[in-house]
């Protein structure tokens, strides 16, 4: 696809796709949060990241690269002082700004600010419309109080807000309250029903995750919602389309192609992005892989209802042409919903 | 439309395949310039005068100005009433 035919957002990205453009750039701006959810994927919340006139640099470079999607993501960058002045540096270059935030920090004035400086939207998490399951979950007291009223700030500037509610085994049965919550607010909601190991492979948050028999359920509510992961660029030959139009940048300068598949192509300190993304082995590599280089997937039975990350292959099956345990786990239960009326 | 103009709080761009692409973030609606708008926008966003820039282009294509003017003169009228820039 060329520019002439983009009419609309998807096109800009299967633009991209064809023409290997880093169209979005995910940048952690520190691992800091005054949050302690129990399935986070972040080992230790002690980095605060690079400084504002690194991540500057970082901008200049990704506008000459063609980026256009900065997704700004912690730990909680609302701890970050500097956190307007980027997100003003980013929208004075003309990138589209997309915040990951807990929600918490977020008073009349800095949404009032959010509002003058046309953000594209600000995702958070809630867990239960349920105080003391909220709070169990992010390990902090009062949190869905502070959440909810950043949020009602953020409506009341008219800010896109994106809710996100991964299912643990503590909110498995409260998440329908926070769906009715984000529908009565216009909110664009999802579940995730994957919770997937700390980035260190440390792996003890995975207890959080649910049984097989509630695994359907959620299964067929994230269906329903049409939150599948369907990636927005398809190409039925690749496992992943994304990694050829995005990067992920981390606190501590290093380089990788999104923050789920974490096999390091560069870091900022030794190459410019520019000759990461278009010189990277590592990268051309991961880009090559096709479906048919996955032994195991062809001769599976479920890839058809699978919706496998090769960055969850690597991370907790340590094998990026190998079988994603919890995708399929997820694929079996699509597929008894969809053959069998599930539970079996 | 001699004047200065600034870019809307409210709009996001990249060059993207040799095209300018336009966002308006309040709408998320998506604008292509063509080759020469393209071409028009990179050396306009650098100065934000509509003179200044029609200087810089009829030298780069080595025409003048006369050339060029009537359908710059367009462009930005159709920039402006989309409220991509504002006279400022």
């Amino acid at each position: 696809m060329n520019a002439n035919n983009i009419n609309s957002i998807t096109d800009i990205y299967n633009c991209a796709y064809t023409n290997k453009i880093p169209i979005s750039v995910t940048l952690e701006l520190n691992t800091t949060c005054n949050f302690r959810c129990k399935h986070c994927y972040i080992p230790k919340h002690i980095e605060k990241g690079l400084e504002l006139e690194k991540i500057q640099m970082i901008f200049q470079e990704l506008r000459n690269l063609g980026t256009l999607n900065i997704t700004l993501t912690g730990g909680e960058v609302f701890l970050r002082d500097d956190i307007l002045s980027i997100i003003e540096y980013a929208r004075s270059l003309g990138f589209r700004v997309f915040i990951l935030s807990n929600g918490s920090l977020i008073n009349e004035e800095t949404a009032k600010e959010l509002s003058n400086l046309y953000i594209s939207e600000f995702s958070t998490t809630i867990f239960s419309m349920d105080k003391s399951i909220n709070d169990e979950i992010t390990g902090k007291k009062g949190s869905l109080n502070e959440i909810l009223l950043g949020l009602e700030n953020l409506k009341k500037n008219n800010i896109r807000v994106f809710v996100k509610c991964p299912i643990t085994n503590i909110n498995v049965d409260t998440y329908r309250d926070v769906e009715k919550y984000a529908k009565d607010n216009k909110f664009r909601f999802m579940i995730s029903p994957v919770i997937f190991s700390k980035i260190d492979g440390d792996s003890s948050n995975l207890s959080l995750r649910i049984d097989s028999i509630k695994l359907q359920q959620i299964i067929e509510d994230y269906d329903r919602l049409n939150c599948k992961n369907v990636p927005i660029v398809k190409d039925d030959n690749v496992p992943c389309t994304a990694i050829h139009y995005s990067m992920f940048i981390n606190s501590k300068g290093e380089v990788y192609p999104c923050n789920s598949l974490l096999s390091k192509i560069g870091t900022i300190y030794e190459s410019s992005l520019a000759e990461i993304w278009n010189n990277s082995s590592e990268l051309h590599y991961l880009q090559s892989i096709q479906n048919k280089n996955l032994p195991e997937c062809k001769k599976c039975g479920y890839k058809k209802y699978c919706e496998r990350c090769p960055g969850l292959a690597l991370l907790e099956d340590n094998n990026i042409l190998g079988c994603s345990s919890i995708a399929r786990q997820n694929a079996v239960a699509r597929f008894e919903i969809l053959t069998k009326g599930g539970k079996s | 439309m001699e004047n200065n103009y600034c870019l809307s709080k409210h709009i996001s761009w990249q060059m993207i395949d040799d095209s300018i692409v336009i966002i308006d973030e309040r709408t998320e609606k998506v604008k292509i310039l063509n080759e020469s708008a393209s071409d028009f926008w990179i050396t306009f966003i650098k100065i934000f005068n509509f003179n200044e820039a029609l200087l810089a282009l009829s030298q780069k294509y080595s025409v003048t100005r006369n050339e060029i003017e009537e359908d710059f003169h367009q462009l930005l009228y159709m920039l402006v009433s989309n409220q991509v820039l504002y006279e400022c």
